[in-house]
């Protein structure tokens, strides 16, 4: 059961609703309430209520809550900046998908600022508590999202993931991360990172949930790849990378060999020799188009930059254009270099984290305990897949000694969205981290 | 490539000066070190088309700062790594 008291699961919840168990408004009222009296530093502002939906919406009484980057609840985006929200119109194109599938939206969610950052530090806010354990850690940038789910407080949160923004902080709170094809969710509405990179996703407590919401958001796919019966997967893993702070611990690398046979029946290793070209041009990209979209910023006519929002935007204000123009020129190519890699296979394995969620104060950059180590491992399997324009979910598969959960990341070709559900739900571990 | 960074910090801050933009020196010394490992790979096979089989390896220290660790700006790629 959820901190409001109702099923855990959207179906759980639609089911109680139709049987009469609970009512649609005193479900939204409990919900609503559940994550307005929340101690966890996850929401940035509550949302006023809407008229409620009609009750045969499949997503009726589904309450959700949105990273603080999208326009929603009559307001702009926040950013987890300083400067106050203006008024806005309409909501994102995302949010009003869900809530035309009867979803109401609670809350916006903090963040880090403007999406600068692999976990949720923020000098304007406390650091996110981790639901599973409140030592650990919690990703970003979309951490509140995290959080929110994480604890029970909403069934699913949009994120936007750039390099890795909603795959880290479900890594870290146990949950399903998806980080959809480019072009599958509207990104109208949405405050922009670096526009080439930049993927509105979602985060969730099951496959399931996940999988729900991305049907009311993203509708049927034209092209969508057939679903492997059980047993019929064709898996390629690729456990190593050339750089020091992606190499899996012994224990999680145990984990992820243990999972890819319960998956497949003969995982095929894969060698990725361009993977660390491929993060380098999503680097690239990410400072070039973070320094073009904070530019006013940067030179002193908007709102300062926080030192972590500065140090993306900073070093592209100053990289060569031809540095950034071949980055974008390769992408294709490069593209059809990790599609020859698959070589068949339905879907590559990577980790998503190459150690257990780490303790805050290990990646608080603010803390006499910061190990800048510690936070480079964070990212270090997410950025490639933003440059590829691929998609890719992250779910866990164990937990570690201290309970704290160690997750896969499952990459396919573009378009596969619905394969990388269909992987989730049939081989995630259970939800027992919530 | 630590000793070409004080020259690439003066270039940086000199960079960031022509656009109008206020950076401190730990500021610019952080983005010339991004700078560093942002740049392609010496051996220009690193950076070819794919196909042209070579593992990319721009040298990578480790994080310039704080800032830069905190910022999903580093781009570790220092060989030796789980074989």
């Amino acid at each position: 059961m959820t901190p409001a008291g109702l099923p855990d699961g959207i179906a759980g919840l639609r089911r109680a609703l139709a049987r009469g168990e609970v009512g649609l408004a005193d479900a939204l009222a409990r919900q609503r309430d559940a994550l307005a009296r929340q101690d966890l530093h996850c929401v940035a502002r509550m949302i006023e209520p809407a008229a409620a939906p009609d009750a045969r919406l499949p997503l009726a009484g589904v309450g959700l809550a949105h990273k603080d980057i999208f326009h929603m609840g009559g307001r702009a985006p926040g950013c987890g900046a300083a400067a106050e929200p203006a008024r806005s119109r309409q909501a994102a194109g995302a949010v009003r998908r869900l809530e035309s599938a009867g979803a109401a939206t609670l809350a916006a969610l903090v963040m880090a600022e403007h999406a600068c950052g692999a976990t949720g530090e923020n000098p304007r806010q406390p650091l996110p508590r981790n639901p599973i354990d409140p030592a650990a850690a919690v990703g970003g940038s979309s951490s509140g999202s995290a959080v929110a789910v994480a604890a029970g407080l909403c069934y699913g949160s949009l994120g936007t993931d750039t390099a890795g923004s909603v795959r880290i902080p479900a890594a870290t709170c146990g949950l399903v991360g998806l980080k959809p094809t480019p072009g599958r969710l509207s990104r109208s509405g949405v405050a922009p990172l670096a526009p080439t990179l930049d993927t509105p996703g979602l985060l969730a407590r099951s496959a399931a949930d996940a999988a729900a919401l991305f049907a009311a958001l993203a509708g049927s796919a034209r092209h969508a790849p057939r679903v492997p019966a059980a047993g019929e997967w064709r898996v390629a893993v690729c456990w190593s990378q050339p750089a020091a702070a992606g190499a899996p611990a012994d224990a999680v690398l145990a984990q992820l060999d243990a999972f890819a046979r319960r998956a497949c029946v003969r995982p095929a290793p894969t060698a990725l020799p361009l993977l660390a070209e491929w993060q380098r041009l999503a680097h690239v990209v990410l400072h070039a188009e973070a320094a073009a979209v904070h530019a006013r910023a940067l030179r002193g006519e908007a709102e300062p930059l926080g030192a972590l929002a500065a140090g993306v935007a900073l070093p592209g204000a100053v990289l060569p254009a031809a540095w950034y123009a071949q980055a974008l020129a390769r992408r294709r190519a490069h593209a059809r270099a990790f599609a020859a890699a698959l070589d068949g296979c339905d879907l590559l394995l990577t980790p998503l984290l190459p150690q257990p969620a780490p303790d805050w104060s290990e990646v608080d950059t603010r803390s006499p305990g910061f190990q800048p180590r510690r936070l480079l491992e964070l990212f270090s399997w997410t950025p490639f897949v933003n440059y590829l324009g691929l998609p890719a979910v992250a779910f866990p598969v164990a937990a570690d000694p201290r309970g704290r959960p160690i997750s896969v990341q499952a990459v396919a070709r573009p378009g596969a969205d619905e394969l990388l559900l269909a992987f989730a739900a049939a081989f995630a571990a259970s939800p027992t981290f919530h | 490539m630590q000793g070409e960074v004080p020259a690439t910090m003066q270039a940086v801050s000199e960079l960031l000066r022509l656009q109008g933009i206020a950076a401190t020196p730990a500021q610019c010394r952080a983005a010339a070190k991004a700078l560093a490992r942002l740049a392609p790979a010496a051996d220009a096979a690193a950076a070819a088309a794919p196909g042209e089989t070579s593992p990319a390896g721009a040298a990578i220290a480790a994080p310039a700062s704080t800032a830069a660790a905190g910022a999903l700006s580093c781009v570790p790629a220092r060989r030796g790594g789980r074989p």
